[in-house]
């Protein structure tokens, strides 16, 4: 430390010479001048260090005592920026950095959200913003023990939470009660109600399969638009295999169907559309195959004609319309979802 | 020595008080013989390649030895680096 010190106000080395040489260093001392590392060089003649400041002072004792002094080392800071003068803008620059640095510190760029369930983050998110707590405010802004009590009171859900402070993050700790709150409501809404899948055109079956609800067609069933595929039923069975209670869920399969799709094209405009979906396409007698090397491509059309799916294509055309036999995969595609109201029981044809 | 000066010392030994501050003594601690930390001094009297003598009150401290170097010089303490092989007092 002390060494540091020395460096940073800078010191020289001096060579003092002549007959009053004692008296010179006694000199020195006395009128507070800190000399050290005095090494005796030759007969009256020393060298020392002095502080840079000390120098200055020197030239009053010299001219009493009669000694001369030469400068052999300048050593430490001031030396070293004179020698350096670029480096006091790199010097500058450092501290600047370090300055916008630790201001950036007093800020608050980070909000970690824990522990909630229930309540979705970005739902959090939204209130603290409404709130005026989002990244990048004043760390001293906020008031974590106000906004505990804010959050607690904004979700009856929550039943714990911490908010603190930690470097340049916002630490947000939730524990969610059990207790729900009753919404009647809602839970009114949801037992009477259930989900059918239902399908939304003619076609063959080719595979079921189903995740929840109760199927009430098999694969190679031919369907009509309308037909009920799932009930979103569910069927609990006591010991004796009599039906205890049916519970009403929200249907959900996976169902593969073959269906005809018309399509009001003519063969010249349908390679243009083919030309433009595959790239490559090959004509036949009747039927059109996009990619002829794999023959395998999904091609599907809403109602109006405009493709939105590729699928395994088989065209064939007629005078003036082209059906093109497509199978059509999974339930957005070929069912619906229909809320049934409770206890009825949606028809099938 | 004088009367006085002789109470003064019994007054300050009887009652146990440090002789360094209330007489002006000067106070030596030696480490081996590398270093030596003189406090109390009154300034160096001579300096000499292998000889040093100190000034302080009552005595002068006489410190041979070689490579001898003041450490640090201030008002108040003095400190000598190198091989010291004797110590007098006059």
């Amino acid at each position: 430390m002390k060494r540091l010190l020395q460096w940073l106000f800078g010191y020289v080395r001096v060579i003092v010479c002549g007959k009053q040489m004692n008296r010179f260093l006694n000199l020195c001392s006395k009128n507070g001048i800190r000399i050290w590392r005095v090494a005796y060089e030759a007969e009256r003649k020393v060298k020392m260090n002095i502080r840079l400041k000390d120098f200055y002072l020197l030239r009053p004792f010299l001219r009493k005592t009669k000694t001369r002094l030469r400068i052999i080392k300048k050593r430490g800071f001031p030396f070293w920026c004179h020698r350096h003068p670029y480096m006091k803008w790199f010097l500058a620059l450092g501290a600047v950095l370090l300055v916008v640095f630790f201001y950036s510190r007093t800020f608050i760029w980070n909000i970690d959200i824990d522990g909630n369930k229930k309540v979705s983050q970005t739902e959090l998110m939204d209130y603290l913003a409404s709130e005026n707590i989002k990244p990048g405010i004043a760390g001293k802004n906020v008031d974590c023990s106000a906004l505990e009590l804010k959050i607690r009171q904004k979700y009856e859900g929550i039943g714990w939470v911490s908010v603190y402070v930690d470097q340049t993050n916002l630490r947000i700790l939730i524990k969610e009660s059990l207790y729900e709150p009753l919404d009647e409501e809602l839970s009114l809404e949801q037992e009477q109600r259930r989900y059918d899948l239902v399908a939304q055109r003619d076609g063959k079956i080719i595979s079921i399969v189903t995740r929840s609800g109760t199927p009430l067609v098999k694969a190679g069933d031919e369907v009509k638009k309308g037909q009920t595929l799932v009930q979103g039923t569910y069927e609990v069975l006591d010991d004796t295999g009599v039906v205890k209670s049916v519970q009403m869920v929200y249907a959900d399969a996976l169902i593969i169907a073959e269906s005809e799709y018309i399509i009001p094209f003519s063969v010249s405009e349908m390679e243009i559309l083919g030309a433009n979906i595959a790239g490559n396409y090959e004509k036949y007698e009747n039927s059109i195959f996009l990619n002829p090397k794999l023959r395998q491509i999904f091609l599907l059309f809403d109602e109006n004609g405009v493709i939105i799916m590729r699928k395994n294509v088989m065209i064939e055309s007629k005078e003036k319309s082209i059906t093109i036999y497509i199978h059509v995969v999974g339930q957005s595609l070929m069912g619906i979802h229909v809320p049934v109201e409770k206890g009825s029981i949606h028809e099938s044809e | 020595m004088s009367k006085q000066r002789i109470a003064t010392e019994n007054i300050i030994e009887s009652l146990e008080l440090p002789q360094d501050l209330f007489q002006g003594m000067p106070n030596l601690f030696l480490t081996g013989n590398r270093k030596l930390y003189i406090s109390n001094h009154r300034g160096i009297m001579s300096y000499e390649k292998e000889e040093i003598i100190i000034l302080a009150k009552a005595v002068q401290i006489k410190v041979q030895g070689r490579d001898l170097v003041i450490e640090s010089y201030s008002k108040d303490e003095l400190v000598i680096w190198g091989y010291i092989s004797f110590i007098g007092m006059e």
